[in-house]
């Protein structure tokens, strides 16, 4: 299956629908927005700051930063690119409230300079991080297979749809263009898809359950 | 698990609605969701399957994430804990006042409240200056129009036309309230004069040329036609 480095299939619809609905009083939105991107920012942060717990600490904390600011958003960026530079101060002040260990403070501040200016592009558009734990690699390399796993296993045309969404980008319409079907077919074979998928993976996030991964 | 069987796994009502909730879900990932749809996905979040719905939310991005090659490394709590953290967190903030979209991205330490402005002094000033100004222009109004110097009282004069008639004839003006005004018989009617004016112009037009004489567009006249003078 592939793994390239292929730019994240664009969701700024579904972002900006969550943004408003959220300005309109709905946090099950933002709660939405939440889920989406917890993975994200918490590896972003994570190449700033070596603690675990603080990572943790500074992801909530930007999440709640974006909500207080939610009202300033403007849609003409992406969301996700809006949300990293709330991260990103959110860490750096964090760091410089609490320089709890100077070492740990020093590296991790000199790491998120440099980091910011030589590849926050690559994490901005793959999300790519370094320095992980072994446990952590693992982790992520289980889920990865497990994926892999289900997709052979899906029919041709669940498989065809699902891959020209999520790795292609493409939109439904083009979808079903490419695929001579109707839109409502397309949908329908995603979701089944994503279904399929998500029974072999969703006991793997069950077992992580309360825990580090 | 066989896709093809998908349909077998909801048997009941309440799980067919699940589970057209669930591909509405999906559908919402790619932005692909009518606004009315979406509506039924976030009343379904606060019922007893909404806890299910949120992790399904969940690993439709972790596919994502992991064809993009874009999971490698993660660390971190499992979304619903995440979550319950964000949750709790944001039940302690006070109420937030939400801003309508206007402002480029946002310094988050920066209050949203507006502060005292350093020119609101200035404005009252303003303001001060404003209503001394009306109150002058009104004192001045009423010294003009209203009661004159010795208690004069009586309507301003001013010559029309600038014809400088010779007095027909002066008598006292019983029309008019005070006895320091005249009445000036002229071609033109009867004019109501200030005595005092009257006798100005008497004692210019002996002395020859003035310019009392040419038009003077300070000096009015006030006439009325009595019965005598029709």
């Amino acid at each position: 299956m592939r793994t390239n480095d292929t730019t994240a299939a664009p969701s700024s619809d579904s972002d900006a629908l969550l943004v408003q609905r959220t300005l309109a009083g709905e946090m099950r939105a933002y709660e939405l927005l939440v889920l989406k991107y917890q993975r994200r920012v918490e590896r972003l942060i994570g190449r700033m700051v070596r603690d675990v717990d603080l990572v943790q600490d500074i992801a909530q904390e930007t999440f709640i930063r974006a909500y207080r600011a939610l009202g300033q958003f403007r849609g003409d960026a992406q969301f996700y690119t809006w949300l990293y530079r709330i991260a990103v101060n959110t860490a750096k002040k964090q760091l410089m409230e609490l320089k709890r260990d100077p070492l740990v403070f020093q590296s991790a501040l000199k790491s998120a300079e440099e980091d910011e200016t030589s590849s926050s592009e690559r994490e901005l558009t793959h999300g790519a991080t370094d320095g992980e734990t072994p446990e952590a690699i693992l982790a992520s390399k289980e889920i990865a297979e497990a994926v892999n796993a289900a997709m052979e296993a899906l029919p041709e045309e669940l498989r065809m749809a699902i891959t020209l969404r999520e790795i292609e980008g493409m939109s439904y319409e083009e979808i079903a263009q490419a695929l001579d079907c109707p839109i409502g077919t397309v949908r329908s074979r995603i979701f089944r898809a994503r279904e399929a998928i998500s029974a072999r993976i969703k006991p793997m996030l069950d077992r992580q359950g309360g825990k580090r991964w | 698990m066989d896709a093809s069987s998908d349909s077998q796994r909801h048997p009941s009502g309440e799980d067919a609605a699940v589970g057209v909730q669930l591909q509405q879900m999906s559908a919402c990932l790619d932005g692909e969701l009518s606004d009315a749809e979406f509506s039924d996905v976030l009343q379904c979040l606060d019922r007893q399957s909404g806890g299910s719905m949120r992790q399904s939310w969940t690993a439709y991005h972790l596919i994502g994430e992991s064809l993009r090659g874009e999971i490698a490394g993660h660390r971190g709590l499992a979304p619903a804990d995440f979550l319950a953290g964000v949750r709790g967190r944001l039940a302690e903030d006070a109420p937030v006042e939400v801003v309508p979209p206007s402002l480029p991205l946002p310094d988050v330490s920066q209050p949203l409240v507006r502060g005292r402005a350093a020119n609101d002094a200035v404005f009252r000033w303003k303001m001060v200056a404003g209503l001394a100004s009306v109150a002058a222009v009104m004192a001045v109004t009423w010294g003009v129009l209203g009661t004159g110097p010795s208690g004069v009282s009586g309507p301003v004069m001013a010559q029309r036309g600038g014809e400088v008639s010779p007095v027909v004839a002066v008598s006292a003006t019983p029309a008019q309230e005070s006895t320091t005004t005249v009445a000036v018989e002229t071609p033109q009617g009867t004019i109501i004069r200030d005595a005092r004016l009257q006798q100005l112009l008497a004692d210019h037009r002996q002395n020859g040329m003035s310019a009392l004489q040419m038009p003077a567009g300070f000096l009015r006249n006030a006439t009325h036609d009595n019965a005598r003078g029709r």
